[in-house]
């Protein structure tokens, strides 16, 4: 477990290193950073030439990629040239709402589509199967704004039923109660965790079926155990093993989807932050999001992978 | 990565994200198929299966999966209705204009009615299909000609090369794609810098598909290059390299044709996946940029819900145009998957 332990964290570093170093070539494909001040044409060539030369921005590409590295990890983001305020504050600001959505959404996808997909599964080729498999099937087809788009007209349709509002398509929720904090969020997250929980339907469902054909579950019945047992401990334990590598995975995918509900929903959170600082030029805070986003996944990744050896012993081997 | 690993975490992340419809239509199709034709005698199936060859055994079972097979012929329906219908139809830059309003469906002689500045939304739906399904198309071969050339050397050479390009897989496939894939695009179609003076000729359709491409390929190397290393071992192979056989020589004449059934598959998924994240890039406005009509971007026309709750068509036609597509794109991948492997259909 220990060598495990050490392989993981040594290989995390050259990771780390090469998805920052892609991140900010990526960004510095993009118009230089002098362009902003160009436009607003009160300044001179030898001016904005100074600004440049003063913020590094005209030295080599791979020495601006090292400085830039080394401020990234002692915690100096940068300046947004759009707000003027630091990054770091802009971004820590955002991220709350964003974290919340997402996580709310992995638990509840997590949480209903694991026992979903294992309740179908033993139910194979049975009504209740072929409707969460059409259902599932729909929802993976859907784009996932226009899922959000369908919640925003039912909370249109359900406030001209009742003549109030339940829940609301846009805003932010701030301070307010938590009834409110309900209504602003619930739509969201649950666009959110619809786009998900089909993944995890499936994959449980095909997981489950895939145990449930092996030897050991079918010796374990030869034994006369009681299906329950059969079920519980020898097939279901087996089946959400790979969960644990599942949640890094989907967590990727989950910020990804916040990006799109939060852009529907009108929400202030680090997606809808991505798209402005993308579209605004500021290509500081985007990189800025960009890095927090790719360190999260390469420390998640690694964090299941740790996780999965110590449920594991077969994985340990390293 | 250990060979003791129980679960291969590439084909978990496979099953997870493109198996979507994998088990799926084994259930739609399910007992439909099985038990209608009477089951011929191991050894007549045998002589018949030699006579037909590979490709018509490959079509009869793909037929036997009616999903697929039906699906099969809507997205040709689809194709050949976007091929066909813009030479009669008016011009999806035509206005035909109520002042502050869009014509409903079926009214002024507009099947499916006009959008707010009153342009044809049929007209725009098939124009746009062109690009959809060309986008999905093109970045589906492009993404299948990078992967299969990876996989093939990271599998066929094995220890430092696979090593190596396996790490930059593994990195690639760390990053949420979403997220790059918006970074990308803003970069590729901003008017100054490096990548602007690349792409400044190129049709936004085509920047997107090679966009797409350059982050789309990693799941088809990691399939194709387990598939070589399996068919590394085998004799064939062993007796092409032993008879003399250039390394090009053995990995695209002997191994290659071999990876066609995984390729095939994961290439099929591929459209939708990028027929999906095309209309999401397009639905933020980072994607195909306007005139030119996809799916995805007349849906960004459709973003406030209060415009969906007056023009309902503007939305629903578009997004069941995905939809389908999708869908469809899917269960025929599901299809082949079935056809290429009968025996592990249960």
């Amino acid at each position: 477990m220990i060598a495990l332990l050490a392989t993981r964290l040594v290989q995390l570093v050259p990771t780390l290193i090469a998805t920052s170093a892609l991140m900010f070539f990526i960004l510095s494909l993009g118009p230089s950073p002098t362009a902003h001040l160009q436009e607003f044409g009160n300044l001179s060539g030898e001016e904005i030439a100074k600004i440049a030369h003063e913020h590094g921005w005209d030295r080599p590409l791979p020495q601006q990629y090292l400085s830039w590295l080394g401020d990234y990890f002692r915690g100096n983001w940068g300046q947004s040239v759009r707000t003027l305020t630091p990054a770091a504050e802009l971004i820590l600001d955002r991220l709350p709402l964003t974290i919340s959505i997402a996580a709310i959404s992995l638990f509840l996808s997590v949480g209903i589509g694991v026992p979903l997909g294992a309740y179908v599964a033993v139910r194979r080729y049975q009504r209740v199967d072929y409707v969460t498999t059409f259902i599932t099937l729909a929802l993976m087809a859907m784009p996932a704004f226009f899922l959000a788009l369908i919640l925003q007209l039912f909370a249109v349709q359900l406030r001209s039923w009742t003549g109030g509002v339940v829940f609301y398509t846009s805003g932010i929720p701030d301070g307010g109660s938590i009834v409110e904090w309900f209504q602003r969020l619930a739509l969201p997250v649950l666009a959110l965790t619809l786009t998900h929980i089909a993944a995890w339907v499936r994959y449980q469902r095909g997981e489950l079926l895939n145990v449930l054909g092996q030897e050991y579950v079918k010796c374990a019945r030869a034994k006369g155990l009681p299906e329950k047992v059969v079920f519980l401990r020898h097939a279901m334990r087996n089946a959400i093993l790979p969960i644990v590598t599942l949640i890094a995975i989907d967590m990727g995918k989950l910020l990804a989807g916040a990006v799109v509900v939060e852009a529907v929903f009108g929400l202030p959170g680090i997606g809808t932050l991505l798209i402005d600082s993308v579209t605004g030029r500021d290509t500081v805070v985007a990189l800025d999001i960009l890095m927090l986003v790719a360190v999260t996944m390469v420390v998640a990744n690694t964090v299941a992978d740790l996780i999965y050896g110590l449920l594991d012993p077969r994985v340990r081997v390293a | 990565m250990s060979a003791a690993q129980p679960a291969n975490p590439a084909a978990m992340l496979s099953t997870f994200n493109a198996g979507a419809a994998s088990q799926a239509a084994t259930v739609a199709q399910g007992g439909m198929a099985r038990g209608s034709v009477p089951r011929p005698a191991v050894a007549a199936e045998q002589i018949q299966s030699e006579a037909r060859g590979p490709f018509g055994e490959f079509v009869l079972n793909f037929r036997e999966h009616r999903a697929a097979w039906i699906s099969t012929w809507i997205l040709l329906a689809m194709v050949a209705i976007c091929l066909v219908l813009p030479y009669a139809l008016p011009s999806p830059e035509a206005l035909d204009a109520k002042l502050l309003d869009a014509r409903a469906p079926g009214t002024g002689g507009h099947l499916l009615g006009t959008d707010t500045i009153g342009r044809d939304v049929l007209s725009r739906l098939v124009h746009a299909g062109r690009i959809s399904l060309l986008i999905g198309l093109m970045v589906a071969v492009f993404a299948a000609t990078i992967g299969a050339l990876v996989g093939i050397t990271a599998g066929y050479f094995g220890g430092k090369v696979d090593q190596v390009l396996m790490w930059i897989v593994n990195v690639l496939l760390t990053i949420p794609s979403l997220p790059l894939l918006i970074a990308l695009s803003s970069v590729a179609s901003s008017d100054s810098g490096a990548a602007a003076k690349i792409f400044k000729s190129v049709p936004p359709e085509w920047r997107i598909i090679v966009i797409m491409s350059v982050l789309g390929w990693m799941a088809i190397s990691r399939v194709v290059r387990s598939q070589v290393i399996s068919l590394r071992q085998q004799e064939f192979v062993e007796a092409a390299i032993a008879l003399g056989g250039s390394h090009v020589r053995v990995m695209f004449v002997h191994i290659l044709p071999n990876t066609v059934s995984v390729l095939a598959v994961f290439t099929t998924l591929t459209v939708s996946t990028a027929i999906l994240s095309e209309s999401t890039l397009s639905f933020l406005g980072l994607g195909v940029t306007l005139p030119t009509a996809t799916w995805g971007n007349m849906l960004n026309d459709a973003r406030d819900v209060f415009i969906v709750v007056q023009y309902w068509w503007l939305a629903w036609f578009p997004a069941l145009a995905i939809l389908v597509t999708v869908l469809c794109v899917n269960f025929i991948g599901d299809g082949m998957r079935d056809a290429f492997d009968p025996k592990a259909r249960r």
